[in-house]
């Protein structure tokens, strides 16, 4: 009877030991040192809040520290990663046995996870859905009012047609978000980056990447140069090079669906001399070369897109010491990161801008009028998706 | 603040568990705890811990007054009644009787818009309940207020339950011991209510939502199976809860009375109801339906006494048509369970009296579920369409829905109460200890894994 009393209270103190040690695991973080950024999201990570009367009493202090807990708990990466990962390998089993049962049922979009799909059934990529972004006049006539009070200077914009704005099941009603955008702007010129269906969309985008693949973003170049200097011979169309490395892009990884078999491609070009600076600092942009002498991280997550052609920066400013040829102010979110050097060849100086990320390298809000006359621009473009326009609309942890 | 966040798991429990067995003597103790409890509360409801405070210090006047000046305690009673009522009144029925009015007089009264405090039905009956039985004599007036107000604000039960009636805890208050096994116990009943909620509740709520909140109406097949799923959610949301509660209040000490036992066998809906929701049913049979006089008085009188119990019990759970509906219906069955079957319900097989009471209790929680008498009728016609084709289209476009299906066949396991059989069939087994606690962490650790996943957490016993 003794021993067996012993054996339980041995049991309970190990059940107890083991509960305090996970009890205690935040309370690690102070010692060890919170972390900024995670990879596998591609995301900034919520830091620790300070206390005080009036962010407990609104209620934010709370809440941050959730998000804070959430974020900086030891091992909550693998862990979230882990979990969507299984969530959807269960989803995609119990599609398959539907399917199983009704192979009609491939049809059309099939949800992967909140936001994303596979259509028609193809397992190796993954889409968004057309929203309903109409809702947003009065963002997009924000954004557009400054960029129409510019006077001076020829006003162009190229809009990407991705899948957030194309509902595949009507390819013909394709180009109503462009068209709603575009009736914003006053325009010297304007184009749009069409795709013609779903197989047609599937030539010129990463299978799970929101961006454009090479072939897509050489033809955006064409177009563009199209659009602002039609006389103009584009450069290329380069060299193509097929890596090793497997490309699991943006939806992959927010998804945690790591089916892509799409392996990652470049294309480089001979280009004139030309200098870059990146948030007012010379510099290199991308690791092209890197890639094309077979140089690149091997992890399932990376974003070989950032990394091989270059990331986002509030202001890349390419100076080919020419003279002129013009100055080019190109508005842009990440699309245009491949294709910053094409463009730019054909001008004297360009500046790129992000607007998402404008503001915490120049610590002030990005003033396009006194900006545009600060370094006597002549030409603006605006390149994007729908994001580029409607920012808000940006899901958590998605990439624009 | 929620049992089921991380600030909670991580911050909260852990700091007030070390003050706790940190500072010695009761008076310390209950003084961690009520200033622990109070920090919980302000949490979500910064300002509304003011009322709370007034609530405490109205209630322990009033309780000393009574028994200092017995010949005035009637009015004393109805004091703490209309500030006790009056509060619960004011900001969880005040909006709704306004919009009533307005729609059925047509008139433009003004809608107020008044934040609920959280667990305002559940801290005002733990207090009527003491106010009530210290003028009925039942219980001493409590002369400490650190104690009362310990009782009053305790964390584990403050938001959402179980109603801990201040005579289970009376003696608690004042001397309680928490042995190695109590606080074992209670830290894996912690634990697997943790899980019922984060494992279990959550994802069925997916589901459930999925189907009541679609912009077009789902077929007929999802209707079935969002209400089965809201089943399970609302019992794992609600039961997992009341674990959590138990098992804390046994961390710190208390023995709180159960809540649940396995509702979903009842074999009647009078079964039903001595099984869910325990101690809510116990305060309205003690405060509500005995005083009206109970079952010893005519039929016509009895019938009477159960609609008023079942309208307050369905006024209670929120102010809306449907919750009053949804109380009526239960009144009505259960009318009819006592003065019409009798004793036939005793003669029908076992088996299948359980299976109708399940299918009366679907019901029950599709009226509950519902937005607006308007969308009862629009689920209920869909439902009995049985036109069940597309629903295996509905699933594929909503992967909300389809994944946490997965876990529908774990969830009805546990509705049944095969752990209590193990236990009565291997008496005091070691082995199965072991497995209990092993099963208990390794929730815990799949719940946090779950919550880190996850952003849906959301506690539908807050609405209350």
């Amino acid at each position: 009877m003794g021993s067996m009393k012993k054996q339980k209270k041995a049991l309970q103190i190990c059940f107890l030991i083991l509960s305090a040690a996970s009890l205690l695991l935040f309370w690690l973080v102070p010692f060890l040192g919170q972390k900024d950024v995670s990879e596998t999201e591609n995301r900034t990570l919520a830091r620790l809040p300070a206390l005080s009367a009036g962010s407990f009493l609104s209620g934010s202090f709370q809440d941050d520290l959730e998000k804070a807990a959430g974020d900086q708990l030891l091992f909550s990466e693998e862990v979230r990663s882990f979990v969507k990962g299984a969530q959807a390998s269960v989803l995609t089993g119990g599609q398959n046995l539907l399917c199983r049962f009704n192979p009609s049922l491939r049809s059309g979009y099939t949800q992967i996870t909140e936001g994303y799909f596979a259509y028609q059934g193809d397992e190796h990529r993954i889409v968004e859905k057309l929203q309903d972004y109409e809702a947003g006049a009065s963002e997009a006539a924000a954004f557009a009012a400054s960029f129409n009070s510019l006077e001076g200077v020829k006003r162009y914009l190229y809009f990407i047609n991705n899948s957030r704005v194309t509902d595949f099941d009507r390819p013909e009603d394709s180009n109503r978000i462009y068209d709603w955008i575009r009736s914003f702007f006053s325009l010297d010129g304007a184009a749009c980056f069409a795709s013609d269906g779903y197989e047609d969309y599937c030539r010129w985008f990463y299978q799970t990447d929101h961006h454009w693949n090479d072939q897509g973003f050489y033809r955006g170049y064409t177009e563009i140069l199209n659009l602002l200097k039609p006389d103009e011979t584009p450069v290329g169309p380069g060299d193509r090079l097929e890596t090793d490395a497997v490309f699991n892009g943006s939806y992959a990884r927010i998804t945690k669906s790591l089916r892509a078999d799409e392996h990652f491609v470049v294309r480089s070009f001979d280009l004139p001399k030309y200098t870059v600076t990146l948030n007012g600092k010379r510099g290199t942009y991308g690791k092209l070369k890197a890639y094309l002498s077979g140089r690149f991280p091997s992890e399932p997550l990376t974003n070989h897109y950032a990394n091989c052609y270059g990331g986002d920066y509030g202001e890349i400013v390419y100076d080919f010491g020419t003279e002129g040829r013009g100055r080019l102010l190109l508005i842009a979110s990440s699309y245009s990161n491949p294709i910053n050097a094409l463009i730019a060849s054909h001008f004297d100086e360009t500046r790129v801008i992000d607007l998402r990320y404008y503001e915490s390298y120049a610590g002030q809000a990005f003033d396009l009028s006194a900006y545009v006359k600060a370094h006597d621009i002549d030409t603006v473009l605006l390149l994007g998706d729908i994001r580029l326009f409607l920012p808000g609309g940006d899901a958590e942890g998605g990439e624009a | 603040m929620v049992f089921s966040s991380l600030t909670f798991l991580f911050i909260f429990l852990p700091l007030v568990l070390l003050f706790y067995f940190l500072l010695p003597g009761i008076r310390a103790k209950n003084a961690v705890l009520c200033l622990f409890s109070l920090v919980f509360y302000a949490w979500g409801e910064p300002v509304y811990v003011l009322l709370m405070i007034a609530s405490i210090l109205l209630n322990y006047l009033v309780g000393l007054g009574m028994a200092r000046f017995p010949v005035r305690k009637k009015g004393l009673l109805v004091l703490a009644l209309i500030f006790n009522l009056g509060a619960i009144g004011y900001f969880k029925y005040a909006g709704f009787f306004l919009s009533s009015l307005n729609s059925l007089f047509s008139l433009h009264l003004p809608a107020l818009q008044i934040a609920l405090p959280i667990g305002i039905s559940f801290y005002t009956f733990q207090i009527l309940s003491y106010v009530i039985d210290v003028y009925h004599g039942r219980t001493a007036a409590q002369k400490n207020l650190l104690s009362l107000a310990t009782y009053i604000t305790m964390f584990p039960q403050l938001v959402a339950g179980p109603i801990v009636r201040y005579e289970t805890v009376r003696e608690e208050l004042s001397a309680r011991h928490v042995s190695l096994n109590d606080f074992t116990e209670g830290l894996s009943r912690f634990f697997f209510g943790l899980g019922k909620k984060v494992l279990i509740a959550n994802q069925m709520a997916l589901v459930a939502d999925a189907v009541f909140d679609a912009a077009a109406l789902p077929p007929a097949g999802a209707l079935w199976i969002g209400a089965l799923c809201y089943a399970m959610q609302i019992y794992y949301d609600f039961s997992g809860y009341s674990d959590m509660a138990i098992g804390m209040g046994r961390m710190f000490g208390f023995h709180f009375t159960e809540n649940f036992n396995y509702p979903y066998i009842a074999d009647s809906v009078t079964d039903f109801w001595r099984r869910w929701h325990i101690s809510l049913s116990a305060w309205f049979r003690e405060y509500v339906y005995i005083p009206l006089g109970g079952n010893r008085c005519g039929t016509a009188r009895h019938i009477f006494n159960m609609l008023v119990v079942w309208l307050l019990t369905g006024l209670w759970h929120g102010a809306a048509w449907t919750f009053v509906l949804w109380g009526l219906y239960y009144g009505l069955l259960l009318i009819l369970e006592k003065h019409v079957l009798g004793n036939v319900l005793s003669r029908i097989p076992k088996a299948v009296r359980q299976i109708v009471t399940f299918l009366l209790a679907l019901f029950g929680w599709i009226i509950f579920r519902s937005e607006s008498l308007a969308a009862l009728g629009r689920f209920l016609s869909g439902a009995f369409s049985f036109g069940f084709s597309g629903t295996g289209a509905f699933l594929m476009s909503n992967s909300n829905a389809l994944s946490p299906l997965v876990l529908l066949p774990a969830a009805i396991l546990g509705c049944l109460p095969w752990t209590r059989w193990l236990e009565k069939r291997f008496p005091g087994s070691r082995a199965l200890a072991a497995l209990r606690l092993a099963c208990a962490f390794l929730i815990w650790l799949a719940s946090i894994a779950m919550l880190l996943g996850e952003s849906y957490n959301p506690f539908i016993y807050f609405r209350f």
